[in-house]
């Protein structure tokens, strides 16, 4: 909207009684060394000439507008150039993606967050972004719950929430014992939670209740719960063997017979042996390298029980070093303890007990 | 009681007087005047305004200016302090 300032040489209530006389509204009317100003809409600029030309009232007035400012404007090249520069750098800052940042990851790396939005954003001038489809693409990463993308200026803001990890949830309010696993001489109590029943130095016995599920108040009171902790123990593993000074064995008698089949592969066939005690031999002899035929030799040997003597002194070192790893094997694998054994000499045979003691948890 | 009962008791009003004029004063220290007849004299400090049969409104205060005038109304703009009636 376009008024018009004048300048009136004139008393002010003079120039207003003026101005209301003749139907003109007036506003912004004030006094200035000896003069009044006053502004005037655009329809009624002619009629206040009028009326202070008739007045002989002395007055100037200038105009004000966007029309007019254009119209002053239009011929000051280097004010258009400017805002025309200021208009091109607002255009090219708000159309410009130049970073993007990613905020609240941890555990999942930014590259690959930006990786899984690529497709949904263009980095550099004219660049845009899809912020409900990188969001989408980003929570499709292993590891990110939650994503929010907004723009701040010429960067691209990515605010990722991870995945919690699974928490297991404990059981500590049914009252359950820990109790012993096997039988031993306790040598460590770490009771996490109940009340232990057993000291270092105590024997215990497999079943037994090593901490009981409960604790105690100072009152003396007995609160239940569920006992957690671990025993741990002097434990012996043992082994107890008798050696005859005879064994029964198996000899040849000399007497031997053959016998042949001829077969394809996956077909199960052995001919029978002619005598009550045997041992096999077996030949495979391949026919022809087209057709898969296979001939099978059988030698049966006859063989006989008979009793021989057993040295078990010849054996002893092999023997005992067998049923060492037996026992090891048997304790879990572990070979941390402690071996010893005794060989007793009896009437026609020879007992081997061996024992193995170790240190691990009763529970 | 009404707006104009109050004016007229306050300023010393007829009723006649009170039906073709009003007054307002806003909090922030301005003031309307409708059914003026022109303005008398014009001064920051004191503004006369003319009423009809040669009354007036004597309106003082400081930095007083009037931001709008037309035939029929005319708003004070400054710290009004007082008006009389005369």
């Amino acid at each position: 909207m376009t008024t018009a300032i004048f300048y009136a040489e004139a008393p002010a209530e003079f120039v207003v009684n003026l101005l209301i006389g003749g139907g003109i509204g007036a506003s912004g009317i004030a006094c200035e060394n000896g003069r009044v100003r006053f502004s005037v809409c655009e329809k009624d600029i002619a009629r206040t000439q009028e009326i202070l030309r008739r007045a002989n009232v002395e007055y100037r007035f200038s105009r004000k507008g966007i029309k007019v400012a254009g119209k002053r404007l239009s011929g000051r090249w280097g004010w258009i150039a400017g805002i025309a520069v200021a208009l091109i750098a607002v255009v090219l800052y708000t159309s410009s993606i130049l970073k993007i940042e990613v905020r609240g990851n941890s555990i999942v790396p930014s590259e690959t967050v930006i990786a899984a939005a690529q497709a949904h954003w263009k980095k550099g001038v004219g660049g845009f972004y899809d912020a409900d489809g990188m969001s989408r693409a980003i929570e499709s990463v292993e590891g990110i719950s939650f994503a929010n993308v907004r723009r701040v200026g010429t960067k691209l803001i990515v605010e990722v929430l991870e995945e919690l990890p699974k928490v297991d949830i404990e059981d500590t309010q049914t009252p359950v014992p820990v109790v012993s696993a096997r039988d031993g001489i306790v040598t460590a109590v770490i009771a996490e939670r109940g009340t232990p029943l057993v000291k270092i130095g105590d024997t215990v016995r497999a079943g037994d209740v090593l901490i009981a599920p409960y604790l105690v108040d100072p009152e003396g009171n007995r609160i239940p719960c569920r006992a957690k902790g671990e025993v741990f123990g002097r434990v012996w593993y043992d082994k107890e063997l008798l050696f005859a000074d005879t064994v029964v064995t198996q000899v040849r008698t000399g007497r031997t017979a053959e016998a042949s089949a001829m077969f394809f592969p996956g077909l199960d066939y052995v001919p029978a042996a002619p005598f009550a005690h045997y041992e096999t031999e077996v030949r495979t002899r391949v026919l022809g390298s087209v057709l898969p035929l296979y001939v099978v030799s059988y030698t049966f040997y006859e063989t006989e029980e008979q009793i021989v003597p057993f040295d078990f002194e010849a054996s002893r070192e092999e023997i005992i070093e067998r049923e060492r790893l037996a026992l090891i094997e048997q304790a879990g694998g572990v070979d941390d303890g402690r071996f010893w054994y005794l060989v007793k000499r009896l009437d026609k045979s020879t007992r081997l007990s061996i024992y193995y003691e170790r240190t691990e948890s009763l529970t | 009681m009404d707006y104009r009962a109050c004016q007229r008791k306050i300023l010393g009003l007829t009723p006649e007087e009170t039906a073709e004029e009003k007054l307002v004063i806003y909090a922030s220290g301005a003031m309307l005047i409708e059914g003026h007849k022109g303005v008398v004299s014009y001064a920051p400090e004191k503004v006369v305004i003319r009423r009809k049969q040669g009354k007036t409104w004597v309106v003082v205060g400081e930095n007083l200016q009037i931001a709008a005038i037309n035939p029929g109304e005319l708003y004070l703009i400054g710290k009004v302090s007082g008006v009389t009636a005369g």
